[in-house]
């Protein structure tokens, strides 16, 4: 496979915020593919050092964290919040109640599935869920270490989409980040009172029980993103819409902004993608149903800025009354 | 600034509530299948220009929360297409349809529904303030009777002269607090509370996979399908199954096409392969409205990617003759069969003369000729570019 090496890196100056990614040039998030994402994977080492004991003494204040609960559950929430934040995109994510279920049915271990051949696995996941894509997770980090006057929580996460025909690894992203609150930071008081409640104040800060799922939410919305991300970024265009109907059969011709994926929504019609022909030449002909009439439909193009753009189609009524 | 100052900023950094109220008594029924439809901007936020956009930017979030939760999600693709479908075109229409009418469209056990009460954002030189109001409600739709209603707020306040000591971070914050991440941050604490706060169910729900029962496929006499089809061909399809789904034959890429329900259990359509199209495995599904899905493959492969165009292309006089010769075209995954040569005539008319198989032709020599044209052809027929090259000895 030819593939397109993107490696982005940000380090932003409050924290170890990092995202680095290969995708393949196929991949096009825009249309509308149907996505599984499986159980993610807990690879995370855990408490180190100093940590160890702090940590168990934090397990059981709950009033002060939920430590041990986010921990044990660390997976299951990542997986949760990708999934979630997947409906932020024209993928069509579907119900992990419905994957675990029919997984189950078709006798596919998750772990398995995970562990051994990842291409044999999104081949196998797809014929069972009939899905475009497979996505695989690794949650590489998810830790707490508290020393009293400081606190790391550092949260790191694998990603891998794999087209369910091919098998083809077609985006690959690992995204990190941490959030740290104590005195390490520095101070600046200009009052010993103030001196003292930021001396006090800034410790405690770290045990904030919520630190866990704030991070979650931030990395989980930053590995779609970077998901998202298409260079240029231009936006969605539809100059000309034009509908003919032909022995039951309906064509549609749309043009505009080349490759921009342009759906087709005719009433009581699930969705069509139009082919783009030549640059900016969107068509597409759908087979009508007996009986089937309607007098307008809707073409919807996603632009590189993943804004949307929605236009009437009229359809030719003495073709479909002949 | 006084003394207590940072004293406050602590406290304020976790500001924020959430209320809930939920039917005492179970719903009757058991309850599986759950829509959410669009919110809606209330109060101060419907003034607002960017409060439609802010809603829909909170029904994403709870519509990615609920799906993670105890119930079975309709898609909200499915909801947007049956709502469309049963003429329910706007947000606020649908926020006027009738219990009934929401059920006859849906077909789901109950909705979430709700409004974004508050979006404000203050920002007072370096310090900023970002609060999101919503309330939720949950709505059986056989009884029409709302079992839970939640409300929630949470506010993000933050500035660099509180946050401890640690001016950049707060100078960043600041800066930051006015776009949608910003919100997204905020929203999404107290979509995560309200979302909670709704009941589960006792037992899970069961899921139902439709079945396919048998497919069939036909393509037009004299089509060989052990070979990839190429633009043109005409390809039906034929599927019987489990009734009342979605039927969908599977190009690849989201090319997707509806195969309509004929008859109960009988999903039938055809399609025309296009220029471009390329699938090396295209199936049906059949759909629930769920989403579960089952997918049969066809055993069939589509290749109608034109070839590239070839390369060095030359001509040469050989006595009465022409000696026309090239190279393959880059794309050696892509590799073509045949190269079609035409003849360019005086008057700009194009005439086919040859198929080569090779790399190069040998041609009679003709004075009317101005100059020749080669494109490389697929297996499944499809023709790449043309490369051009004057015939020796024309005049141009």
């Amino acid at each position: 496979m030819r593939r397109a090496l993107l490696l982005v890196l940000i380090v932003s100056g409050l924290g170890c915020r990092s995202v680095s990614s290969e995708r393949s040039p196929q991949l096009d998030v825009r249309a509308p593919l149907r996505v599984a994402v499986l159980p993610f994977v807990d690879a995370a080492e855990g408490d180190r050092l100093l940590a160890v004991p702090l940590g168990a003494l934090m397990d059981v204040v709950p009033l002060l964290s939920d430590d041990a609960q986010d921990k044990a559950h660390c997976a299951r929430i990542l997986r949760h919040k990708v999934h979630a934040n997947l409906h932020r995109t024209q993928l069509e994510p579907l119900s992990p109640l419905v994957i675990d279920h029919q997984l189950a049915a078709a006798g596919l271990d998750p772990a398995q599935l995970h562990a051994g051949d990842r291409a044999a696995s999104a081949r196998a996941v797809a014929r069972a869920l009939g899905v475009d894509l497979v996505v695989f997770g690794t949650v590489l980090e998810w830790d707490r270490d508290y020393v009293l006057v400081a606190s790391w929580l550092s949260t790191a996460l694998d990603l891998e989409l794999r087209d369910g025909r091919s098998g083809e690894l077609v985006y690959r992203g690992e995204v990190s980040d941490v959030k740290t609150a104590g005195l390490h930071k520095g101070l600046v008081a200009t009052e010993p009172a103030e001196f003292a409640v930021i001396l006090v104040g800034e410790p405690l800060r770290g045990l904030r029980n919520t630190l866990f799922e704030d991070l979650s939410n931030e990395i989980t919305r930053l590995a779609v993103d970077d998901l998202l991300r298409t260079s240029g970024a231009a936006g969605p265009e539809i100059t000309h819409v034009a509908a003919r109907v032909d022995g039951g059969r309906l064509t549609a011709l749309v043009l505009g902004a080349p490759g921009a994926p342009t759906r087709l929504e005719l009433p009581g019609l699930e969705p069509v993608l139009l082919r783009e022909t030549a640059p900016g030449t969107c068509c597409a002909t759908v087979e009508l149903p007996p009986g089937w009439f309607a007098e307008s439909g809707h073409v919807l193009q996603v632009g590189e800025d993943h804004r949307e753009l929605r236009a009437a189609l009229s359809i030719p009524q003495e073709s479909l009354l002949r | 600034m006084s003394r207590a100052g940072p004293a406050i900023g602590v406290l304020l950094l976790t500001v924020g509530c959430s209320s809930a109220w939920v039917r005492p008594e179970p719903t009757p029924r058991a309850l599986r299948t759950v829509a959410v439809l669009p919110l809606l901007p209330a109060g101060d936020v419907a003034d607002d220009d960017l409060g439609a956009h802010r809603a829909e930017m909170l029904t994403t979030i709870v519509t990615g929360r609920m799906a993670a939760g105890p119930y079975l999600l309709m898609p909200p693709h499915t909801v947007e297409h049956r709502l469309r479908a049963a003429g329910l075109e706007t947000p606020r229409a649908v926020r006027e349809a009738s219990p009934e009418a929401l059920h006859g469209a849906l077909g789901v056990d109950f909705v979430v529904r709700g409004d974004l009460t508050e979006d404000l954002h203050v920002q007072v030189g370096v310090v900023h303030w970002r609060s999101v109001e919503c309330r939720l409600e949950a709505i059986d739709l056989r009884d029409g009777y709302c079992f839970s209603a939640v409300e929630g707020f949470e506010v993000d306040f933050s500035g660099v002269l509180l946050e401890l000591g640690q001016p950049f971070e707060g100078l960043v914050d600041a800066v930051d607090s006015h776009d949608d991440e910003s919100f997204v941050r905020v929203a999404e604490w107290v979509v995560d509370d309200l979302v909670r706060a709704l009941p589960e169910p006792p037992t899970p729900p069961e899921i139902e996979v439709p079945v396919i029962r048998d497919v069939r496929w036909e393509l037009p006499a004299g089509v060989d399908a052990t070979r990839p089809l190429g633009p043109g061909h005409a390809l039906t399809v034929s599927l019987r199954g489990d009734p009342g789904h979605v039927a969908r034959l599977d190009l690849g890429g989201g090319r997707r096409l509806q195969l309509p329900e004929v008859e109960p259990g009988h999903y039938r359509g055809a399609c025309t392969v296009m220029v471009g199209d390329r699938c090396a495995a295209p199936s049906v599904t059949l759909t629930a409205a769920t989403g579960a899905a089952s997918a049969r493959p066809l055993g069939l492969e589509v290749d109608a990617r034109p070839p590239r165009a070839v390369r060095a292309l030359h001509a040469a006089a050989c006595g009465e003759r022409v000696v026309l010769g090239w190279e393959a075209p880059p794309d050696a995954a892509n590799e073509a069969l045949l190269y079609v040569v035409h003849a360019r005539r005086a008057g700009g008319e194009l005439e086919e003369l040859r198929r080569a198989p090779g790399y190069h032709t040998v041609l009679p020599r003709d004075p009317r000729v101005v100059g020749y044209l080669v494109s490389a052809r697929s297996e499944a027929g499809t023709l790449g570019p043309s490369r051009a090259v004057a015939a020796p000895g024309a005049s141009r």
